[in-house]
């Protein structure tokens, strides 16, 4: 992993003093809210419904045991005693006070962690496949790529002040496993037929109000150019981009409105502007941030192992836990784990800082110390031996993080939604809870197979809804909260499972309706289901009409 | 007192008077700074604009403007709103990618948490806010010893080149 040197260290303390600053100067009332705002943003300080929302930043969403550790202490001091992982793969609290953000900002910044730019309008936290470094169907370990943007985004002068936010995504397997197509920048590691790997760049991706699939602006970027064609990206951005209305301002509506050919002669030409000596990574940076993530010793023993199996036959649960929440990495022996944080009676996402803490001690011992948070809202082990696969199930089980529900419809997104957020008109959580109550029944829930269920309280699309195989958004009617579905959504695999927005079914229904509607529409799905077919290939077959007769009819 | 800017760093008198537009007789004194088209217009009527600076919006095309640089001492950039930043990639580019030596002022809503952004892409003069406190906004030139990117000009070396 990539470790702070003192330079990196001693920017966050920088960084926290100029906001320690800004902070008094809006206490004394020398800055306005107006001002404030922004300024905060940027720093990932939210106002919500009941109190201040602190976003920290978890940089392609990898984490230490001793961080993590450190987000269990905030979250037990300063919050409520717990954290919500995000679909930016941060990590959020909803409990603060804006006077205690400078000294939770010092907490974050001895083991290197911030809270710069989980907001505003600049470039967010970067997100990437969760599985980078250790995935089977890895073409390309993305993980220096994206530590490289990382340090080029942090604080970048020129794009601080761009029309709207900004997210990029990256990617590195056969399979995307970072949505890469609904971002601004998607970048997608791929191979040519000449065996060259580059970047396949889409641009031009988003959810929100206006939600947009990317397209591909340049096929295969060679990596070296990576940031140089970022910033050019932007630039074209930052200066084209509408700043009259906030609704038109994300980076899809200006390429919709230019199309992509004219959008990227623009790039281009703002990317031969760039001085040729600046178009290049320096390849003994890439080298040396490299070298930083290769650092696992691999136990040879792992690969021989076949011991836990045998528990398989007597102990059910253990079972579908390795089927369901256990993956192969690409050495043999070792074991990429999930840990669900989709529990019942628990907000998705949600985690405690005892969980946080047995998380930190478990990862040290189990997983060479590493913690990964996933878009899925989930978090993951990456290095896991065969021989520890059940004293870390044991484990995990005991913490309740071992619900064997990955990839399944409990596996649920979902945003903070009304019970938080001010922006949302319905609630999303007490949704999930009781789509979560109906569908309690794990046999019930495999024998449906893979359903991405996504939720969000409102059209912002925090709980990225428009992607979701089922995507449920809530709105207000007349004061009273309803939940409009979509069927057929995708966050994009490959290019036999590409993005797809989802389309909605019909009028919205009230909220004691939803799980009504559920139902209906996964009785179409049993009845016309081939086989093993998935939920979204029947959806893709048969299109929504059969689901819309059924529920409305 | 006259009204002060911060220029390289220090707090200074205001050297440059942004005009509306130019004179009705067509003469225009040095020290003033002409909107782009007003400049371009008169220029291109043939009158004298030594020691004449040119202001920009930032939805200006600018590329144009590159043949000019070597005749105007101040390139004016006016930011309307705090949070619009369309004036940071006029000044990178004026700045970095054609090697304008003269002066890149900012005016308009400019307040002291801009300073340090506007400064790396590139910017040395700084029309303030009227509400600012231009001495106490000089330590925004202060608050880091390093950054990720590309150092800015001159006597502001790279002090952490790190990114590409």
């Amino acid at each position: 992993m990539y470790r702070y040197d003192e330079m990196d260290a001693r920017f966050v303390r920088e960084r926290i003093e100029e906001y320690r600053g800004q902070v008094a100067r809006r206490l004394a009332g020398e800055l306005s809210e107006d001002e404030f705002r922004p300024l905060r943003l940027m720093n990932g300080l939210y106002l919500q419904r009941h109190a201040y929302m602190l976003r920290i930043s978890i940089p392609y969403g990898l984490l230490t045991s001793e961080q993590v550790r450190k987000l269990g202490f905030i979250a037990e001091r300063y919050d409520r005693g717990y954290g919500h992982v995000t679909t930016r793969q941060n990590l959020q609290y909803n409990w603060i006070r804006l006077e205690d953000t400078p000294d939770i900002l010092s907490h974050l910044a001895d083991v290197g962690m911030h809270a710069m730019q989980t907001s505003g309008n600049c470039v967010r936290n970067v997100t990437a496949d969760p599985e980078a470094g250790i995935a089977a169907d890895e073409i390309l370990d993305i993980r220096p790529w994206a530590e490289i943007l990382r340090q080029y985004k942090e604080l970048h002068p020129e794009f601080m002040f761009l029309p709207r936010k900004f997210k990029i995504a990256i990617s590195g397997g056969a399979s995307d496993r970072a949505a890469t197509m609904v971002h601004d920048i998607g970048l997608r590691a791929v191979r040519n037929d000449a065996g060259e790997v580059g970047f396949r760049v889409y641009v031009g991706g988003g959810l929100g109000r206006t939600p947009r699939v990317a397209e591909i602006i340049a096929e295969h970027l060679p990596l070296s150019h990576v940031v140089s064609y970022v910033e050019a990206i932007l630039r074209v951005y930052n200066l084209h981009g509408r700043r009259d209305n906030k609704y038109k301002a994300r980076i899809k509506i200006l390429v919709g409105a230019l199309g992509i050919e004219k959008f990227r002669e623009e790039v281009d030409a703002e990317w031969q502007a760039i001085p040729e000596a600046e178009r290049a990574v320096d390849p003994q940076r890439i080298a040396d941030i490299t070298a930083m993530f290769d650092h696992v010793d691999f136990d040879p023993d792992a690969a021989g192992y076949t011991g836990h199996l045998a528990r398989r036959a007597g102990d059910a649960a253990f079972d579908r836990w390795l089927t369901n929440n256990v993956r192969p990495g690409k050495v043999a022996g070792y074991h990429v784990v999930y840990l669900s944080l989709k529990h019942r009676g628990r907000a998705p996402g949600d985690i405690a800082s005892h969980q946080l803490y047995a998380v930190a001690d478990l990862a040290d011992r189990y997983n060479a110390g590493y913690i990964v948070a996933t878009y899925q809202q989930n978090l993951l082990f990456q290095y896991v031996r065969s021989q520890d696969l059940e004293a870390l199930y044991d484990a995990l089980h005991e913490q309740g993080l071992a619900t064997p529900n990955i990839g399944t419809l409990q596996d649920m997104i979902c945003c903070p939604g009304l019970d938080y957020c001010s922006l949302a008109n319905a609630g999303s959580i007490p949704v999930a809870a009781a789509i979560r109550e109906r569908f309690d029944d794990l046999d019930e829930v495999y024998d449906l197979g893979p359903i991405d269920i996504k939720m969000s309280g409102c059209i912002n699309a925090c709980g990225h809804h428009h992607v979701g195989h089922i995507g449920i958004l809530g709105i207000d009617k007349r004061g009273v909260e309803h939940y409009q579905i979509a069927l057929g959504g995708s966050a994009g695999r490959d290019d036999s499972d590409p993005a797809a927005i989802a389309q909605v079914l019909g009028a919205a229904v009230p909220q004691d309706g939803v799980v009504d509607a559920l139902e209906k529409v996964l009785e179409v799905f049993a009845e016309r289901r081939t086989g093993r077919e998935t939920f979204v290939d029947v959806v893709r077959r048969i299109g929504v009409e059969p689901f819309k007769e059924h529920v409305y009819g | 007192m006259a009204e002060q800017m911060i220029l390289d760093g220090r707090v200074v008198p205001r050297r440059w008077t942004l005009l509306d537009g130019a004179p009705a007789d067509g003469v225009v004194a040095p020290g003033s700074i002409l909107p782009c088209h007003d400049w371009q217009a008169l220029r291109a009527a043939g009158a004298d604009l030594t020691g004449v600076g040119l202001s920009l919006e930032g939805d200006c095309d600018i590329k144009a403007l590159r043949e000019v640089l070597g005749e105007v001492p101040v390139i004016a950039l006016h930011i309307p709103k705090f949070t619009d930043g369309r004036c940071y990639t006029h000044a990178r580019r004026i700045r970095h990618h054609w090697g304008y030596e003269g002066d890149v002022l900012v005016y308009g809503d400019v307040l002291r948490d801009q300073l340090v952004y506007l400064w790396r892409v590139g910017v040395n003069a700084f029309h303030m806010r009227q509400d600012q406190d231009l001495h106490a906004s000089l330590g925004a030139f202060r608050l880091y010893s390093a950054f990720y990117q590309y150092g800015p000009l001159g006597s502001h070396a790279p002090r952490g080149e790190r990114a590409a």
